[in-house]
């Protein structure tokens, strides 16, 4: 294979941007846990890191992660294989389902982190 | 063939599609070339005999025993797997095969999951030292090009994916065990 093989189809540069973003989101989230761990002491004690660097960082993340999310979970429907009466689930149905539940659980954690943060 | 760079089966593709520009046609992509645009097969033959495709019985079911019967339910689980016509485009599509050869790759998997999902079959334990082999599914990333080149609509990819899951979910819950 030639080194810039991935260059040569969108499919290929799609797929590796795909898998790109799990790195800068690794790093993230080792800097949360270091964050979590800062946090340890209380809120007193407590000064959340927040340059601008990191802002901006924090957001090429988040969109990377939202990316990485989306073509995840629209594969779900290639993966997932349900009969209901003996029909197969329609994979658009899947992946629908996939998309939803991440909705809830977003919803969920959103909540616990703003309810218990001001308690 | 590679026409423009794009796995095609060639019996199939018009120029009238590619007029008035030029066009590049090249041997298969990840095989070695004998000569011209003729490639060697004998990996992919060895692979597509590896997974045993055909169905295999625990115990040899007498000539006069009867026909099998299958309901069209039974027969829809496999059959989009079953179309397969061993064009090999999703081995040239497929990078991780370019990368490493060693990988089962597509299409035989692919037909592994056709056997596997018959009713009729029982070779499942024959065929997991292949599939769930390091070379085997796991090499697998998803690029997913194989089913986009495939002329045959066979979704190797989702059947890939799917034997993933089937094999995880077998060393997770040993009572789902089909064999």
């Amino acid at each position: 294979m030639p080194r810039g093989w991935w260059t040569r189809r969108s499919n290929y540069f799609w797929y590796i941007v795909r898998e790109f973003t799990s790195l800068p989101l690794a790093l993230w989230l080792l800097w949360f846990l270091v964050e979590i761990r800062r946090a340890q002491d209380g809120p007193a004690g407590y000064h959340p890191h927040g340059s601008l660097g990191f802002v901006v960082f924090s957001v090429i993340v988040l969109l990377f992660a939202l990316y990485h999310s989306v073509t995840f979970l629209s594969l779900a429907g290639a993966i997932l294989h349900f009969n209901v009466a003996d029909r197969p689930i329609p994979s658009q149905l899947i992946v629908l389902s996939q998309f939803a539940l991440w909705a809830a659980a977003s919803v969920v954690v959103g909540f616990v982190l703003i309810y218990f943060g001001r308690t | 063939m590679m026409v423009d760079g794009v796995p095609k089966l060639t019996c199939n593709a018009f120029l009238r599609d590619y007029w008035p520009r030029p066009v590049t046609v090249e041997p298969l992509n990840n095989f070695p070339i004998v000569r011209d645009l003729v490639i060697d097969m004998d990996d992919f033959m060895h692979k597509l005999k590896a997974i045993k495709p055909w169905v295999i019985r625990k115990q040899p079911v007498p000539l006069g025993g009867g026909p099998f019967t299958q309901t069209t339910a039974q027969i829809d689980e496999f059959r989009q797997f079953s179309q397969c016509i061993n064009c090999m485009l999703c081995y040239a599509a497929c990078p991780v095969y370019g990368l490493n050869d060693g990988f089962l790759g597509p299409a035989a998997t692919a037909l592994a999951r056709r056997y596997n999902l018959d009713s009729r079959d029982q070779g499942l334990g024959q065929r997991l030292p292949v599939i769930a082999d390091s070379e085997g599914i796991w090499e697998c990333s998803f690029v997913g090009e194989c089913s986009v080149v495939c002329p045959k609509g066979v979704d190797p990819a989702k059947a890939i994916q799917q034997t993933k899951l089937d094999t995880t979910m077998r060393f997770v819950l040993p009572f789902g065990n089909r064999d």
